[in-house]
């Protein structure tokens, strides 16, 4: 094997971060003293601090199975992996949702592989889910990749709780790593897309996306700016096993702890949340810790300790079983 | 979609809550790790802590900690006893687990201080098969029965 980072835990060189007191100023000034931690179903979770997750209150699934045309060198479709499939189940989008809701979920993620323009197919299903948001009170949130008009306009009549996306704003990142014909106009025009359309638009950064490197992290922020989004997520580029995306230095914690506080200083009214897709083990437990630093609004999965760190901070913690900034 | 296919040796006990496998020596040592199912459905396994060497534990208590790509909780003890050696290689690198599990990928050695009282309680022989058939029908429809 090469220098490559598998999934494990990095190694990583511990510095002391010293985030900027005026991020937890602006989150003050801002919002009320508390922070969300969220346990969506993708997992199972369980730590010291928190017992009380449940898989079935926040599910996904995935509108093509395992399958993706794109076969992006950080993902290889392994997202997909641990989502229910709609392929495989003997009905429609609506008597999946009908029958999660009897078991007691509350919400649902629409996601799935995208085709080789960079879209969901979800076009097909937006009849269904106007019924399930009307009939059964899901929260509904979609994983449309880069959805055209159409696709944005029948997204609007379903009332979805959040559009989730990546939003990448170098042009190496989009060829190399997505395998994608597109530009970072495109990803802007997206942004535009929905916020014209009055969706509550979540996009995601990812740091060092592009193997590990850090390239465009600040144009993909100055864009989510231009239209303040209902919620903006941070990740973190984990490679995962067996996609065979050689990684060889990760964003270290002081390139990391700097955008968190570009971010917060940027979007000063917007929640900021730190997502799933992070580096876990030793290196986890200093990012979360950081993010809290930063006055991000939430975190998803949070390492152990993390709730006793946020009240020695003042802060509230609570915890939702679900995405990124769903409220029940 | 093939149908999964899950590797159980038959020289192996199993706890059947938690999906360990269990290799016990003339000397009520016993060897602890995931099992085949257990290990699909945690996903790539990517961090371990395990209580050190000493540690007196009892059945069903927490004897570490793992992150994985569909879990992050703790992990259990199958036998009552006490840690007598954790797997550091495992620890430094849990890819290990993922690659051989019932070898190289042992996390535990207990020294059993209950075997003959709890061992009952373990799936082996031929209980084996129908538990393993129905571990299968129960993954396939756990999305809606979890």
């Amino acid at each position: 094997m090469s220098n490559a980072l598998p999934l494990y835990a990095p190694q990583f060189a511990p510095q002391t971060i010293t985030i900027n007191p005026i991020c937890q100023e602006i989150r003050k000034e801002n919002f009320a003293d508390k922070v969300t931690f969220y346990a969506p179903g993708l997992k199972q979770y369980s730590t010291g601090e928190y017992k009380d997750h449940s898989v079935t209150e926040f599910v996904s699934i995935s509108v093509t199975g395992e399958n993706c045309a794109l076969d992006c060198e950080h993902c290889k479709s392994k997202s997909l992996h641990g989502m229910l499939d709609l392929m495989n189940f003997n009905g429609s989008m609506y008597d999946m949702c009908d029958r999660l809701a009897e078991k007691g979920t509350k919400g649902v993620l629409i996601s799935g592989g995208s085709d080789i323009h960079g879209q969901v197919p979800l076009l097909k299903h937006i009849p269904d889910l106007i019924r399930a948001r009307k009939d059964l009170g899901l929260a509904i949130r979609v994983h449309p990749g880069l959805p055209d008009e159409e696709t944005c306009a029948g997204l609007a009549e379903v009332d979805v709780d959040g559009v989730m996306l990546d939003i990448i704003g170098d042009q190496e990142t989009i060829t190399e790593i997505y395998h994608l014909d597109k530009t970072p106009q495109d990803y802007e025009d997206v942004l535009e897309r929905l916020h014209r359309y009055k969706l509550p638009a979540i996009p995601h950064i990812i740091l060092g996306h592009y193997y590990g490197k850090m390239l465009g992290e600040w144009a993909a922020l100055e864009m989510i700016k231009k239209y303040p989004p209902k919620t903006m997520v941070l990740v973190i580029l984990m490679p995962l096993q067996g996609t065979g995306m050689v990684v060889e230095k990760l964003p270290s914690l002081d390139e990391i702890g700097s955008f968190f506080e570009l971010s917060r200083k940027s979007l000063p009214q917007t929640p900021i949340i730190l997502g799933c897709a992070r580096p876990m083990g030793p290196m986890k437990l200093e990012i979360d810790k950081m993010a809290l630093d930063a006055g991000l609004n939430g975190l998803a999965y949070p390492a152990d300790g993390m709730v006793e760190y946020a009240r020695e901070q003042g802060v509230d913690p609570n915890f939702i079983n679900a995405c990124c900034g769903v409220n029940w | 979609m093939a149908k999964k296919e899950y590797t159980f040796p038959t020289d192996l006990f199993y706890d059947g809550k938690n999906h360990m496998w269990l290799k016990k020596d003339g000397d009520n040592h016993i060897l602890v790790g995931i099992d085949a199912i257990g290990l699909d459905t945690l996903g790539d396994l990517a961090y371990i802590t395990l209580k050190p060497k000493g540690t007196e534990v009892k059945k069903g208590e927490s004897i570490g900690t793992l992150e994985a790509a569909k879990m992050t909780g703790d992990i259990f003890a199958p036998v009552s006893g006490k840690i007598i050696s954790i797997n550091n290689a495992c620890v430094e690198n849990p890819g290990i687990v993922n690659e051989d599990q019932y070898n190289k990928g042992w996390l535990v050695s207990i020294e059993a201080t209950e075997w003959e009282n709890e061992n009952n309680q373990l799936i082996s022989g031929e209980n084996l098969q129908p538990w393993i058939e129905a571990e299968i029908h129960r993954m396939e429809t756990q999305g809606f029965d979890a």
